[in-house]
C-alpha cells in the first residue's frame, strides 16, 4: 500500500501509520504506531518486522482478507471499465425477485452477469444499502415468521407492504387515467455517512423493485454531506427551508432530501410529524449505538424514535458491533421496544472487506448484520370498573 | 481445441449469463446453486414416478396369461359343406 502507484493509496498507508497501533501483546502498556508493511497483504500492520514475525500466527488469519481489501481498493482506482456498475431498469410485473442471496437477486433482477468475484464485491458494496432495505420491506422478503421475523415485525412490515404493493388503479397518462396517488413512503436514514453520497442510480434501484409506489429518502445526520460539500453546496437557511435541506428529485417516483442536522433537533420542531407506520420507516446504517464515541448522541435520539412507533432497521459492521448495539438498546429501554427482526447476519451484506484506518486488524463488512425494533405500542385495554 | 461454436461467434444477442459456447457462466452456476439439490431430488422423484408407472403397466400386462380363454385340445373340424369335394349327390338328374 505504501508503494502503491496510486497517490491516494499511498496517502491512506500514511494515514494508517499515523493512527494505527501495533497489535503485538508487548505493546499492551506502551502503544506504538505501525511502521512495517507485510509483504503479502501490503498493509502496514506492525511496528517492526520482528513483531510481525512473532505474531504471524494471528496475522495469517486476516492476511488474505487484508490483501483482498487492498486489491479491491486498487481495482477501484485502476480506471478499468466497470460493466458491473450498469444497473437494470424497472422490474417486470411478471418477473418475481428472488431474495435468497446476492446471486439469485442479481439474476432475477436482470443485472448483467457478474462473473468475477472482485466485480461482485465492488457492486455489492454499493447495492448493499438499498437492497438491505428492500429485502426487509418487500413482500418476497427472505425474513418471515419461520426465519427471524417476529409477530410484531410482521405487523409492521405488513403495514408498509400495504403501501408499497398497492393494487393496480388503472391509472394512465391521459385525463381518464388520473387517480389520487398516495403520499410517498418516507425512509429516514439517520446518522447518514457514506450512504448519502451513493450514486443516485444505486438508490433508484429501490424504486425499480416497487414500481407502483413512490419514495422519499431523507438523509439526516451531521456527516450526511461529508465529502460532497463542494459538489452540492448546502443552501442558506431561509423561512421556507429552515434547516438548509438539499432536495433532489431523482425521478418521478423518488425524491431525496439531505439534512445536515441531528435528528432529535428536527424531531423537536415537528418537521416530519405526523408519523404513520403505513408510510414511514427509519434506517440506521451502522449507527454504532453502543459505541462509546457515539452513544451519547444517540441517547437523545432513541426516545424520539420509539415515540414514532415506526419500524427502525439497524445494521452493524460486524457481529460484535451489532451485539453491542442490541445490548445498548436493551440497557436503555428494556420493555419499551418490540424486536421486529431478530439480530443476525444480513443476506445482502457487502462482500467486500473494509479496512479500518485506525486499526487494520479490525476488518469489517458493510451491513454485516441486520435487525429491527420499534417502540412498543400500548393497545387500549378494558379495565373493569368496580361496582359501587 | 476451440469448440466450433466459439469460432462461429454469437448468432443473436443473448443473456450475458451464458458464455459464447452456450455453456453456463460462473454467475449463473452460483445463482442456481441453492436450488441444485432440491431440483435434482424433484427430478429424481418425477423420474421414479413415471418409471414405476411404466414398469407397473408392463408387469400388469405381462401377468395376463389368458386363463379365461378356453383353448380346445384339437383343432375344430369345419362343418360338412355341400357341393364341395367328391360328389355326394345321390338323387335328382345328376344322381347316379
Amino acid at each position: 500500500m505504501d508503494k502503491s502507484p496510486s497517490p491516494s493509496m499511498r496517502e491512506r498507508a500514511a494515514a494508517i501509520k499515523r493512527t494505527a497501533y501495533c497489535p503485538h501483546p508487548d505493546h499492551a502498556s506502551s502503544p506504538q504506531h505501525v511502521k512495517f508493511t507485510c509483504s503479502d497483504c501490503g498493509v502496514p500492520t506492525y511496528c517492526s518486522e520482528d513483531h510481525w514475525a512473532a505474531d504471524y500466527e494471528n496475522h495469517i488469519l486476516i492476511c488474505d482478507a487484508l490483501r483482498e481489501a487492498n486489491e479491491d481498493d486498487h481495482d477501484l482506482r485502476s480506471g478499468r471499465f466497470f460493466p458491473e456498475f450498469e444497473y437494470p431498469g424497472e422490474q417486470m410485473d411478471e418477473a418475481l425477485i428472488n431474495f435468497t442471496n446476492w446471486d439469485t437477486f442479481l439474476y432475477t433482477r436482470d443485472f448483467r452477469a457478474v462473473n468475477d468475484p472482485r466485480s461482485l464485491r465492488q457492486v455489492t458494496r454499493l447495492l448493499t444499502y438499498p437492497i438491505t432495505i428492500a429485502s426487509f420491506l418487500h413482500e418476497l422478503s427472505p425474513y418471515n415468521l419461520r426465519h427471524r421475523l417476529t409477530i410484531e415485525g410482521l405487523k409492521s412490515v405488513s403495514a408498509l407492504r400495504y403501501t408499497l404493493h398497492p393494487p393496480k388503479t388503472g391509472g394512465g397518462k391521459d385525463m381518464k387515467g388520473i387517480r389520487i396517488t398516495p403520499p410517498p413512503v418516507r425512509i429516514f436514514m439517520l446518522g447518514a455517512r457514506a450512504e448519502s453520497s451513493l450514486p443516485r442510480e444505486v438508490w433508484h434501484q429501490l424504486t425499480h423493485m416497487f414500481p407502483i409506489s413512490t419514495f422519499h429518502l431523507v438523509f439526516i445526520g451531521p456527516e450526511s454531506l461529508d465529502g460532497r460539500s463542494s459538489e452540492l453546496p448546502a443552501p442558506d437557511r431561509t423561512d421556507s427551508n429552515p434547516f438548509g435541506a438539499i432536495v433532489e428529485r431523482v425521478s418521478h417516483n423518488m425524491k431525496i432530501s439531505t439534512f445536515v442536522e441531528h435528528y432529535h433537533t428536527l424531531h423537536a420542531t415537528g418537521t416530519f410529524a405526523p408519523f404513520d407506520p403505513y408510510f414511514d420507516c427509519f434506517v440506521l446504517f451502522h449507527p454504532g449505538l453502543g459505541h462509546p464515541g457515539s452513544a451519547a448522541e444517540w441517547e437523545n435520539t432513541l426516545p424520539k424514535l420509539l415515540e414514532t412507533k415506526c419500524p427502525v432497521l439497524v445494521t452493524g459492521y460486524t457481529e460484535n458491533d451489532m451485539e453491542r448495539d442490541v445490548n445498548w438498546i436493551n440497557d436503555k429501554c428494556k420493555g419499551e421496544f418490540d424486536m421486529l427482526l431478530e439480530p443476525g447476519e444480513n443476506r445482502f451484506k457487502s462482500l467486500r472487506w473494509d479496512i479500518n484506518d485506525a486499526d487494520p486488524t479490525d476488518l469489517s463488512q458493510g451491513n454485516w448484520g441486520v435487525w429491527s425494533f420499534r417502540g412498543k405500542r400500548y393497545e387500549a385495554t378494558r379495565k373493569d370498573v368496580e361496582e359501587v | 481445441m476451440i469448440p466450433t461454436r466459439r469460432l462461429l461467434g454469437p448468432v443473436a444477442p443473448r443473456s450475458s449469463y451464458y458464455q459464447s459456447d452456450y455453456t453456463q457462466g460462473p454467475s449463473l452456476i452460483r445463482a442456481r446453486k441453492p436450488f441444485l439439490v432440491k431440483n435434482l431430488l424433484t427430478g429424481a422423484a418425477i423420474l421414479a414416478l413415471t418409471g414405476s408407472i411404466y414398469l407397473y403397466t408392463i408387469k400388469a400386462v405381462a401377468q395376463d396369461n389368458f386363463e379365461d380363454v378356453t383353448v380346445p385340445d384339437a383343432p375344430t373340424q369345419p362343418a360338412k359343406t355341400p357341393n364341395v369335394g367328391t360328389s355326394t349327390i345321390t338323387s335328382g338328374p345328376l344322381g347316379k
